[in-house]
Order: structure tokens, then C-alpha cells, then sequence
């Protein structure tokens, strides 16, 4: 569980404006919750915050009953993937291969079985066939399929996804449909942040209505 | 005015295979085109030959022939009208055409302007009412007349909140608005949209094409990437991209958009 009490953020730049003000809400672990809203309502702030890669003006988040604030980056990047808006901005190896192994690389715990999962992601997400072209010389498409296998390497507790659809193909849609359908069925949850209404409303438990006031849910499973 | 590739080709550098197998379309004035296809298959590549934006070590990766206002290609439209019936008219025709392959970045941004799916490589000032006027002060516009230019399309497309604000700290949505205004701004005869929509929220997304086709009327071309099909409802033509080939996958009858 993900807990907000009484979250309020504001950009330094405009702190008399606050993107969250006194939000206080539940995000369950183990289902996919939909947020949507218009532009600029702050639905990637609340993302990144759930990240700590914000901090609340006031207020605190906890994850799993602990709070964001005493957990180091290292150990929330563990339990939590993000997937940016723009994949570019969290691509940094050499080759498709290296990307996937690259924590496991650093972490000198790269063996056999760990290789054999990056085979087994780069099947899933297609990309097998360009394992050692540099990752910046793929499409936006090809770039967030990446950047989703590199998340599943970690295989983290809970997914935030910012925009997943943009510049996917009707294809990559089906494989992060069935990505996100599987995770569900390990109880392993998901946000996704997205105005792809069609995909949204097929993929999302519930759902997350941001606007400048407030976030209230619209949507809810049965 | 008409943008018509030729037998165009192109292949990576280090690759076997080409991206682009002799690709031949026409792509006229007042017309707007959606360019289908999967991921990787090659369409932000082709956007970026037509609006010069791979870098200069790839020229040589590029054969076939790409013109503005060519008249000798025309695979996809069949409704063009049969071509030079006199020999003024093709020798006309000659002399107007401007090969896009050769023309330096300068010239070949006055005629084609284009968005890509990154806002943030295209955001170039630090405030969104200088961003508006960077394009206009390019072309010296008066300044009286630029400001009734931005201050129109600030209300038009509701940017007033973001009027003194740092576009890169904008929401990506946000920022593909104020880039869009710009480029609208710009009024060059050929758009290119690659992706460049893709997280406006869909409660703008109808004003969007409203000035879109208010640029087709107006006798721009335009020429979008879109893999949620929002724009396949104003689309004059569909192309397909697919193993290098591009083909034309359906047309409409050249549109009256409102």
C-alpha cells in the first residue's frame, strides 16, 4: 500500500501555488490504478513524488508502512519501476544488451541466469534482433519497450508508468496490455499515468481524476 | 506547391538493409497526410530527410530524389493532373523545382517547419510568450503585429497560465502546446507532426485539429505521426510504411474541414 497524509507540493518557482495540496489517499499495491486528467494538473509530480524523487512540501508518503522520507533512492528504485514520459532521458548504455544488464553489471551479480532473463525480456519485448544496437539509435516505440524489459529485469514490486502508449503501435499496445495483465495476476500493481482514455478504461481497477483542486477517483472495480 | 519524392532510398550507416526502399510519394499544399506504420519501420526517419534534420554525416546514406515541386513522381496520387502537356509548362516547372536534398537547414526551413516527439530538443527560450516570438522575430515581423499573433493564439489554445513561464518546466502535454503555437506561428507552407500531439489531453485535442485544418484551408501541408489515430478522421490521405515500402493505404476526397 501506498499512503499519502496530507501531501501538499509546490515548485519552488511557484510556491504560492501548489501542484498537491492536503491530499491524503490510498493506492493499493496489487491492482492497476488509471490517472488521468489535463495538462499541467500535476499527475507527473504526483508520480515522481510517489518515486521520492520529490518531496512533499508537507505531508508524507509511505510505502509499504515506511515513510518515503527515511528511504534512500536506492531502496525505493528497488520496489518501485518508472517509466518516463521520454525514454531517452533513462537510457545510458552502449548497446540494448548492456541496458538490461547494467545494475547487474555494476553490482558485479551478472551470472548465467540473469543473461538468460535479459534473452527471455528481449524476446518478449522484440527486440532480440538489435541486442547490441545503441539504444538511442531506436525508435521512440523501440526506446520505451527497452526502457519497460530494463525495468522487468529488477522485477519491482509496483510500476509507474507516465504516458506507456505514446508512440506505441497497435502491437506494442497488445505486449504492454499483456505485460500489465500478468503483473496483476503476481499481485503486483501498477499507475498508469496516461490520456489514452480506450487504453485506460480496458487496462485500469481504477481510476484517478486530477485536476487543479483536487484528485478524487472516478472509477472503481467491481 | 507540391513535396515529391523519387525513388528514395536510405540505409543506415554500418547496415545491410535499407530503411527506406525506393519510396515515392507526392505530398501537395493543402493537404493533410497521416503516416502509418510500426515501430522502427522508418517514419521518423523519412520525416527528418523531408525537414533536413539527420545530421550531415547521413547525406551520404540518402539516394533517389527528393524536390519541391517536382512534377516527375507521383506514385500515390492518381489524381494528378496529367503532367506538362507543353513543353513551357514542364520547362516552367524545372526551373521552380528546389532539390530538398541539397539545400542547406536556412532554406529548407522556409519552406517545411516540424515537430518531433521530444518537446524538450525543441524549446529554445526561457519563457513561452519569447518562444511564440522567436519564429516571427526571424522573419521580422513588425512588433505590434506579433504581439496580436501570440496574444491570439494564447487565447485560442487557453496558454495564458503559461504565458511567463519556463516552457522546460511546463508538463510535457503543455509543452507540445506551446511548441505547436509556435510552429503554427511560423506559417511555412509544409507541417510536419511526428508524435508531436501525443500527450495533449483530449479535452484540447479538438481545438488542436480545428487549427490544423484552419492551416489546411489556409493551403499548408501537413504531414502527421500519430499512433492513437486521432487525426485519422482529417486525413485527406493514409500512408503505410512497411519494410521499407511506402504505400498509399487509403485517400479521401480532398476535404472542407470546418
Amino acid at each position: 500500500m501506498i499512503q499519502l497524509q496530507n501531501v501538499t507540493f509546490a515548485y519552488p518557482s511557484h510556491i504560492q501555488q501548489p501542484v498537491l495540496s492536503h491530499l491524503s489517499l490510498n493506492l493499493r499495491l496489487d491492482i492497476c490504478t488509471g490517472l488521468i486528467g489535463r495538462n499541467g494538473t500535476g499527475k507527473t509530480t504526483f508520480g515522481l513524488l510517489l518515486m521520492g524523487l520529490l518531496q512533499p512540501v508537507d505531508g508524507n508518503i509511505y510505502l509499504n508502512g515506511k515513510n518515503l522520507k527515511d528511504s534512500p533512492l536506492h531502496q525505493i528504485g528497488s520496489q518501485i519501476g518508472y517509466l518516463f514520459q521520454n525514454p531517452r532521458q533513462q537510457l545510458f548504455a552502449d548497446t540494448i544488451i548492456d541496458e538490461l544488464l547494467f545494475p547487474f553489471t555494476l553490482q558485479q551479480t551478472d551470472s548465467c541466469e540473469v543473461r538468460k532473463r535479459a534473452d527471455r525480456l528481449l524476446t518478449l519485448f522484440q527486440l532480440d534482433q538489435n541486442r547490441n544496437t545503441n539504444p538511442l539509435s531506436l525508435s521512440t516505440g523501440e526506446q520505451k519497450r527497452l526502457v519497460l524489459a530494463a525495468l522487468m529485469m529488477n522485477d519491482p514490486d509496483y510500476l509507474i508508468l507516465d504516458e506507456p502508449t505514446n508512440g506505441l503501435d497497435q502491437e506494442s499496445r497488445g505486449i504492454l496490455g499483456n505485460l500489465i495483465t500478468e503483473r496483476i495476476m503476481m499481485e503486483k500493481g501498477l499507475l498508469l499515468i496516461s490520456h489514452d482514455q480506450p487504453f485506460v478504461n480496458q487496462h485500469c481497477h481504477s481510476v484517478l481524476s486530477m485536476n487543479e483542486k483536487n484528485v478524487r477517483e472516478v472509477a472503481c472495480a467491481t | 506547391m507540391n513535396i515529391c519524392a523519387s525513388e528514395l532510398n536510405f540505409t543506415f550507416p554500418g547496415k545491410r538493409t535499407s530503411l527506406l526502399r525506393d519510396v515515392n510519394f507526392t505530398w501537395k499544399q493543402g493537404q493533410v497526410v497521416v503516416l502509418q506504420g510500426k515501430n522502427g519501420v522508418g517514419k521518423s526517419t523519412l520525416t527528418r530527410i523531408i525537414c533536413k534534420a539527420l545530421p550531415d554525416d547521413y547525406e551520404t546514406c540518402i539516394s533517389g530524389c527528393l524536390c519541391l515541386d517536382c512534377v516527375q513522381a507521383d506514385h500515390l496520387s492518381a489524381d494528378q493532373p496529367a503532367a506538362h502537356e507543353s513543353r513551357d509548362e514542364a520547362k516552367k516547372a524545372e526551373s521552380a523545382r528546389v532539390n530538398l536534398l541539397t539545400i542547406g537547414r536556412r532554406q529548407s526551413a522556409q519552406y517545411i517547419s516540424a515537430l518531433f516527439p521530444d518537446p524538450d530538443l525543441q524549446i529554445l527560450t526561457p519563457d513561452t510568450e519569447s518562444e511564440l516570438a522567436f519564429g516571427l522575430e526571424q522573419q521580422g515581423i513588425p512588433v505590434n503585429r506579433m504581439n496580436d499573433m501570440i496574444n491570439e493564439i494564447i487565447s485560442e489554445l487557453s496558454l495564458k497560465p503559461l504565458r511567463y513561464r519556463n516552457p522546460r518546466l511546463c508538463s510535457g502535454g503543455e509543452k507540445q502546446l506551446i511548441l505547436f503555437a509556435a510552429i503554427l506561428l511560423m506559417n511555412r507552407p509544409f507541417l510536419i507532426l511526428d508524435e508531436a500531439l501525443a500527450m495533449i489531453d483530449n479535452s484540447r485535442i479538438d481545438k488542436v485539429k480545428e487549427m490544423i485544418a484552419r492551416h489546411k484551408r489556409a493551403s499548408a501541408g501537413l504531414l502527421l505521426i500519430d499512433h492513437q489515430g486521432r487525426f485519422d478522421d482529417i486525413a485527406d490521405e493514409v500512408w503505410s510504411l512497411k519494410e521499407g515500402h511506402l504505400t498509399l493505404q487509403s485517400r479521401c476526397q480532398m476535404r472542407e474541414l470546418k
